[in-house]
């Protein structure tokens, strides 16, 4: 029977191989050039002028508290997510594609280098975002905004890069060429669906509040920005978002091993 | 054994276009193999079929024995039909990274990098930015790509195309040492000269369909024909009309006679008799060209298939139906 060594030396060994293991893989690979390009290409800079710009816009003359923060941050940093993930998965699902996908045994790889890419673009953006509000309201104690505490801007930091994460995960699987143009109807057919339940008296809205439920994580996760507690069920929430994530690209993946990939 | 192995192979893009009609096609390891055919005639739709970029409506695809072709992308080099690179990036910095994703870091990565730009003859320009490359410096480093994990089985999708004629040349003598090296290759072309000159076997697709295969020797070897040269100011057919063996001979052409190989005996006495002087007497070989309009017609007759007898790519088409 083979020995497991449970040296403190050993185990430390092992661990770092299998972390440079994980670094080596095709997806860290992929997600790391991806962001490399992406800032090559100059669109970065759109990024943190848009983060400038909702905060000259939000923040500049705010003495806001955290929840006003994350209210607003978690918008435009939303809003963001979308507007940057359809650019990267433009320029990463084009015809420059075929070459690294000539390389690898599966397209699962590339896609999850593709949304691991989209993902981490959320934290530096976020952090951002903050520095501006910390840098530019020093004189308001911890981080510029009324009532910080770490305790209470942690939870609201999860929350909302959980959201955006979401977000630009679903921006890459709705994307061309992985989900069809009916993939992509049927998903605005259900979020016009969710606008008429929220804005529209009657029946028919009342029928259609029940188009609301998947967005309850989302929900609970944009909560911890406004105070709300990560109780039992917020817990149970956050993890379900975290699932999301990880549903999304299993999605995306399934439906990218199906696809003719004729790209220009 | 046979390196690509498509088996009644057929793409379907809609009701009205059919890509690729019941191809079947073996290619052996070691060989080179060129795919010519017009615009439209379906070789880049096989191509991305045996990369695994499409997949076929029916029929079935083996390369380098792996059904599912993905499997074996580590051991095929692939050329797309137009340099496709991240040009922000230079030649070096974007090879070291496909080599990553094949396996290669640290200082395998490095030297093989430096050996295949070497190779392409890029090592000067290797750390420009891809935007400042030429045509056919791009398409060189499509080819250094390609070579990367040194492949068993190279895909090259019209490497020449649009290229001027020196950077042709120099993209014809990469593709002429791989041959040398005995790596198995698909050339997809346009070019006949080119696929005459660097390949040991071809297939013509026309309209989907692949309407001949065979080896080059054979297919530019006319059998059971032979030209007899005369003497240079010679006229050919005046010679003809002076021994009257007009019903024995084929063409003239200048100071040549062309014969069957069965009336060759008779005219040779013929000319002997008369005194008349032969320069040489060779068998006729056609060029790809003459073969290539031969087959392919006047665009609109029917794509009936035609195997090379000695061929080892076969087409297989009508009797399997």
């Amino acid at each position: 029977m083979r020995e497991i060594d449970l040296q403190p030396a050993s185990v430390a060994s092992s661990f770092l191989r299998a972390l440079m293991a994980l670094w080596r893989g095709p997806e860290l690979t992929v997600a790391r050039f991806t962001l490399k390009s992406y800032v090559r290409s100059g669109w970065i800079l759109g990024d943190i002028v848009f983060v400038w710009f909702l905060y000259a816009l939000f923040f500049y003359e705010f003495g806001g508290n955290v929840t006003y923060f994350y209210g607003t941050a978690g918008q435009g940093l939303g809003v963001l997510a979308i507007l940057d993930t359809i650019v990267m998965a433009r320029r990463a699902m084009s015809a420059r594609l075929y070459l690294p996908l000539a390389r690898l045994s599966s397209r699962s790889s590339y896609l999850r280098g593709l949304v691991l890419a989209t993902a981490a673009l959320r934290i530096p953006l976020f952090l951002l975002t903050l520095l501006l509000a910390a840098g530019y309201h020093a004189h308001i104690p911890v981080l510029g905004i009324q009532g910080a505490t770490v305790s209470n801007m942690l939870p609201g930091a999860i929350g909302l890069l959980l959201n955006c994460m979401i977000l630009s995960t679903l921006t890459v699987a709705l994307s061309t060429p992985i989900a069809t143009r009916r993939i992509q109807i049927i998903f605005l057919a259900w979020l016009a669906g969710i606008l008429y339940s929220n804005t529209n008296p009657g029946i028919v809205a009342q029928y259609l509040t029940v188009l609301r439920i998947p967005l309850a994580p989302l929900s609970a996760s944009y909560g911890f920005g406004q105070g709300t507690a990560i109780d039992l069920y917020g817990a149970a929430m956050l993890l379900l978002a975290a699932g999301y994530i990880v549903g999304l690209t299993l999605l995306a993946d399934f439906w990218l091993r199906r696809r003719d990939l004729i790209l220009l | 054994m046979a390196a690509i192995e498509c088996i009644e192979l057929s793409k379907v893009y809609s009701r009205r276009f059919t890509a690729l009609n019941n191809i079947t096609l073996t290619i052996e390891e070691g060989t080179t193999f060129g795919l010519l055919g017009e615009n439209g005639a379906g070789k880049s739709t096989l191509v991305r079929i045996l990369m695994g970029f499409i997949f076929p409506t029916s029929g079935r695809v083996r390369v380098l024995g792996e059904e599912e072709v993905q499997r074996a992308h580590r051991r095929i080099g692939y050329v797309h039909e137009r340099p496709i690179f991240e040009t922000r990036f230079s030649g070096r910095a974007y090879l070291s990274y496909l080599g990553q994703l094949s396996g290669l870091w640290d200082h395998a990565n490095r030297a093989r990098v430096a050996h295949v730009l070497e190779e392409v003859k890029l090592h000067e320009a290797a750390d420009r930015a891809i935007a400042t490359y030429s045509k056919g410096m791009l398409q060189r480093l499509a080819i250094a790509q390609a070579l990367l994990s040194e492949p068993e089985l190279l895909i090259l999708d019209e490497p020449t195309s649009g290229l001027d004629p020196r950077s042709q040349w120099e993209v014809r003598q990469s593709i002429a040492a791989l041959r040398k090296q005995g790596k198995t290759i698909l050339l997809c072309s346009h070019y006949l000269a080119e696929v005459e000159a660097l390949c040991d076997a071809v297939g013509i697709l026309r309209r989907g369909r692949l309407i001949l295969s065979g080896s080059v020797a054979d297919l530019l070897h006319s059998p059971g024909v032979v030209e007899i040269a005369l003497a240079a100011r010679q006229s050919a057919q005046s010679v003809v009309e002076q021994l009257q063996i007009a019903d024995q001979i084929i063409e003239t052409q200048g100071n040549l006679l062309r014969c069957t190989e069965a009336a060759q005996p008779a005219i040779l006495a013929a000319l002997v008799s008369a005194g008349i002087p032969i320069v040489s007497l060779n068998p006729v070989s056609r060029s790809l060209e003459e073969v290539y309009v031969s087959t392919t017609g006047d665009g609109d007759g029917p794509d009936t298939p035609i195997a090379s007898g000695a061929a080892r790519a076969r087409t297989e088409q009508e009797g399997k139906r």
